[in-house]
């Protein structure tokens, strides 16, 4: 049996040395892996589901699979925040379409900026990931509309290029140039320094 | 970065795909055929690379709440339980205990002899050994076939008593409650009765001693509660 590092240990640990633990079946080390990314992985499912039981049950069943190694992380393909917040996403779209899906709402216009929800109890983890997901919904804001839509109801609302194409009457060529135009834009913004290590604990 | 010499064919046209590849909106068939080519294609997996973290972002940018405490609650029981499984201190793994439990006739679609079915056939129960040293743990509660599949909850047991929480229960019938079984020597004896929170969930306390119970149960009952299971159980924890 591995020697396991004790409790404080663990959370100085970066998030691929944690994963290697989950992925050995440590309890504490799960519990440490959701303490740093259940706060976005709820709040994305949220996002995406819109309803709170959902989002929770989306929540709970991604971090199972990832604790049940279904899915398995592979550093060459990016961050584990990265990679676990696909994972909630993907299973927040399949959610989505076995639940009977309502006509998608294209005069909203609050792409990028929700209703405040009902703030729980702050700590400092949910302090700074407030932070940057204000000043990158700043920067998103600043996407023509037109790039920012088709690029919300890709992500957000799971719809595939052609759906979104037939829903806005527009050919799929342009759908994709949009898509293109408006991730590029987001690129260019992660220069100005959004900060990676906004998880505490993780990259100290 | 187009015009490239010696891509494979068609580059062009798959290169322009890769943005909506990389959010996700592609339809299966198409992402396939896009894997394939990326497989050949270097300049384009150089491209998808680039664009990714833009993709990255785009979670982080949603309004950021703090999940329901029971969320994390429910995850550890799930995880300490199946790790104290998978580390094989049990007498047997998780797969034969099912077929051997009589408790599982039950978890095929229920019919109006269900409950009168576990009464009778319960007399077969509780030859199991007790696992010895394990006096202060949490155990799985697994929703029945009749019951829906997120329906969730774990067994704390403390100082002989327990406490069952729930989430995702099935919203009641305004004259119905939730009843708690503990199942002994084959028979069912009620324990106590709950309804659920606004948001699904629930804790009930079983008292003890549940030293020599085999399992605990919840049904769906009329008001005041039963003395025998009027419905098949929605859920269940195997105490051996």
């Amino acid at each position: 049996m591995r020697s396991k590092p004790h409790p404080g240990a663990l959370e100085r640990l970066a998030d691929e040395d944690l994963m290697s633990l989950v992925d050995g079946k440590d309890p504490d080390a799960f519990g440490v892996f959701y303490d740093r990314h259940g706060g976005a992985a709820y709040s994305l499912a949220h996002r995406i589901v819109g309803d709170p039981g959902m989002a929770e049950d989306v929540t709970q069943e991604a971090f199972l699979s990832i604790w049940r190694s279904k899915a398995r992380f592979d550093a060459a393909r990016g961050s584990v925040r990265a990679w676990a917040l696909g994972i909630v996403r993907n299973r927040a779209i399949d959610a989505l379409r076995s639940a009977s899906r309502p006509a998608p709402k294209l005069d909203r216009d609050d792409e990028w900026v929700l209703e405040s929800q009902p703030a729980g109890e702050r700590t400092e983890a949910e302090a700074i990931r407030r932070e940057t997901a204000g000043r990158l919904r700043q920067a998103l804001g600043v996407l023509p509309r037109e790039q920012s839509q088709v690029i919300e109801l890709a992500y957000f609302g799971g719809f595939s290029h052609s759906e979104i194409a037939d829903m806005l009457g527009a050919p799929l060529g342009t759908i994709k140039g949009r898509m293109r135009l408006g991730l590029e834009k987001i690129r260019d913004t992660l220069a100005e320094g959004i900060p990676e290590d906004d998880v505490p604990g993780a990259y100290l | 970065m187009s015009d490239h010499v010696g891509e494979p064919t068609g580059h062009e046209r798959y290169r322009g795909d890769l943005a909506a590849y990389a959010l996700g909106a592609m339809e299966e068939r198409e992402a396939a055929e896009l894997q394939r080519h990326l497989a050949d294609c270097e300049a384009c997996r150089m491209e998808l690379r680039w664009l990714e973290p833009a993709v990255d972002l785009l979670p982080r940018s949603v309004e950021q709440l703090e999940p329901p405490a029971g969320l994390r609650k429910r995850l550890m029981a799930t995880v300490r339980a199946e790790a104290r499984d998978a580390s094989g201190a049990g007498i047997e793994t998780a797969e034969p205990r099912r077929w051997r439990d009589w408790g599982t006739l039950l978890w095929r679609p229920a019919t109006a002899v269900a409950a009168a079915a576990l009464l009778i056939v319960g007399a077969a129960g509780g030859y199991l050994l007790h696992e010895p040293g394990e006096s202060s743990l949490v155990i799985t509660a697994r929703p029945s076939s009749v019951a829906p599949s997120n329906l969730a909850g774990t067994l704390e047991r403390e100082d002989g008593s327990a406490i069952l929480t729930m989430s995702r229960l099935p919203a009641l019938p305004p004259n119905d409650v939730y009843e708690v079984w503990v199942k002994r020597d084959g028979t069912l004896e009620p324990s106590s009765l709950f309804v659920p929170r606004h948001d699904r969930t629930a804790e009930a306390a079983v008292p003890g001693p549940l030293d020599d119970a085999d399992a605990v149960l919840v049904t769906r009952e009329p008001r005041g509660g039963s003395q025998h299971p009027t419905s098949p159980p929605l859920l269940r924890a195997a105490l051996r």
